[in-house]
């Protein structure tokens, strides 16, 4: 593009996602145990900055093991075992020494089932950036909960009932306030585990809405068992069956022209 | 699809689908023989019988897209699932006017139905036998999902364009020897014109047959001498100067 030659629109497109994708996260030969069963075998993947990755597969593939390495969730589970390594801007998460309180707030989640915290939702938001120190003051604290909860789509909604407690929210809002809770302490990514599946398709809308909004500034990757929502946000798309990724490709490509047979069999739904 | 779907509804909707392509295409072919037969015969009430069918191919086109409208909206088709559905639409949309052009070649036999038997017509027959044969063949592929007949009727489609081509310089021929075959003549071009397009229909079939079922344009998958050899195959090669030589001749005598 520098000599100003003049490009035809595909090649324009290509050429500007050529240059502006950049690999947030690197996953090598990841592999995780439960006890003596072997939940996720050996997956290794690029996923990019800046873009939304859908994780796809049938119950019990391995997605949300998966996922959950991605922010070392699965440290807290009892006889779960990783094995490989995935870097996040080259640092190597699994390393012993990486302080993991500090990688969540780099790597924020949101879960399937909206968990608001049994508090108000100022405190929702504030709560864990005065636990690292993120605010110093009350001004500052009331700009990070306005920042936050604009960036979830719920300002508008919430402004005068700040006070309220967050588990009196709808159960969209209260989704949108746990997102808003996630990215107040400013994650470059945010995990997604099928944040829309407890939500009807008005408040599932408003959250893909979010998504393609919160994609600007992070990266996100979703599970999910909805292929029409994995269609409609991700760039890419990985489909996961038995611990093992049988196809990782641009979303266009997985549900137009999948390129392995089980992949067309799942998203066809003549295999579960 | 030999595969079936988890969701038994998804599979019978598909074959819905299916029936209601080879129902059209059945009365498509038999609007074809018919059309033949009526020219051939000058048979009035046969051609008449054409135009008057042409009605249900019209209704069972709309089943189909309601078919097909309700199919996306309860199934929400993906992949080659997806595939299938458009290409069933256009290869409808081609069949319904493959209709419309048998329905004209209907009213064209009607009128030379009605001159004196004992007038001489010339002869669609070479052109009409191809394009039957290609297009009972891509009912097939279409049936079979078989790329690869769909492929080589594609081709087939240089053959209808040399056919046309050659009853073309023989009509006007006829004419310039006899002005009086101008009024046959002039029929018989029309014919060939919208046999000519029923090949090109028939071509737009195969091409969705091949996507479906390879998920590629036919076009871009075609060798450097396939294309060369297509590309020449398919030029006119009627002359038109010699025609008007020819003319000048005759207008002399």
């Amino acid at each position: 593009m520098t000599d100003n030659k003049i490009v035809s629109i595909s090649k324009f497109n290509k050429l500007k996602k050529s240059t502006s994708t950049k690999v947030k996260i690197v996953v090598q030969n990841i592999s995780v145990f439960y006890g003596e069963k072997k939940a996720v075998d050996n997956i290794s993947m690029n996923i990019n900055q800046n873009e939304v990755t859908s994780l796809i597969g049938p119950s019990g593939c391995g997605k949300s093991t998966f996922i959950r390495c991605i922010n070392r969730m699965n440290d807290v589970i009892e006889n779960c075992k990783v094995e490989g390594n995935i870097f996040f801007d080259k640092t190597n998460i699994n390393n012993p020494s990486v302080d993991i309180v500090k990688l969540r707030t780099s790597i924020g989640m949101v879960f399937q089932k909206p968990n608001p915290f049994p508090k108000s939702i100022y405190d929702n938001i504030v709560y864990a950036p005065r636990l690292h120190g993120l605010v110093s003051s009350k001004d500052e604290e009331k700009e990070l909960v306005e920042k936050s909860l604009i960036e979830a789509g719920l300002f508008n909604e919430v402004k005068d009932r700040l006070d309220d407690s967050g588990t009196s929210l709808s159960g969209g809002q209260q989704q949108r306030l746990c997102i808003a809770r996630a990215v107040a302490v400013n994650p470059s990514v945010i995990l997604m585990d099928e944040p829309c599946s407890s939500l009807d398709p008005v408040a599932t809308a408003v959250i893909e809405e979010l998504i393609d909004e919160l994609k600007k500034k992070r990266t996100i990757i979703i599970v999910t068992h909805n292929m029409q929502q994995a269609a409609r946000v991700s760039e890419k798309t990985a489909f996961f069956h038995l611990g093992k990724l049988i196809e990782f490709s641009d979303t266009e490509v997985i549900f137009t022209k999948p390129k392995e047979k089980q992949t067309l069999g799942y998203i066809t739904g003549r295999y579960g | 699809m030999v595969e079936k779907h988890i969701v038994k509804g998804f599979d019978s909707d598909l074959d819905s689908i299916k029936e209601k392509i080879n129902n059209i295409s059945g009365i498509v072919e038999s609007q074809l023989s018919y059309c033949y037969e009526a020219l051939n015969k000058r048979d009035v009430v046969l051609a008449e019988k054409v135009i008057e069918r042409d009605k249900q191919i019209d209704k069972h086109y709309q089943e189909l897209l309601d078919l097909s409208v309700r199919l996306f909206a309860l199934r929400q088709p993906f992949a080659n699932d997806l595939r299938y559905v458009i290409s069933s639409l256009k290869i409808a949309s081609d069949l319904e006017r493959i209709g419309d052009q048998a329905k004209n070649i209907a009213k064209a036999a009607r009128w030379l139905s009605k001159l004196p038997q004992n007038q001489t017509v010339l002869s669609s027959d070479s052109l009409f036998n191809i394009i039957n044969t290609n297009f009972r063949k891509v009912g097939n592929a279409y049936n079979e999902e078989d790329s690869v007949k769909a492929k080589k009727i594609w081709f087939k489609d240089a053959e209808v364009n040399k056919a046309y081509d050659i009853l073309f310089r023989e009509t006007l021929t006829y004419m310039l020897e006899d002005p009086r075959n101008i009024a046959s003549c002039s029929q018989i071009l029309a014919i060939a014109k919208n046999l000519e397009r029923i090949g090109d229909h028939t071509q737009n079939i195969a091409e969705m047959v091949f996507y479906y079922v390879t998920g590629s344009h036919i076009e871009n998958k075609l060798s450097s001498t396939e294309l060369k050899e297509y590309s020449s195959q398919k030029k006119y090669k009627t002359n038109i100067s010699n025609i008007f030589k020819k003319a000048k001749l005759i207008a002399k005598k």
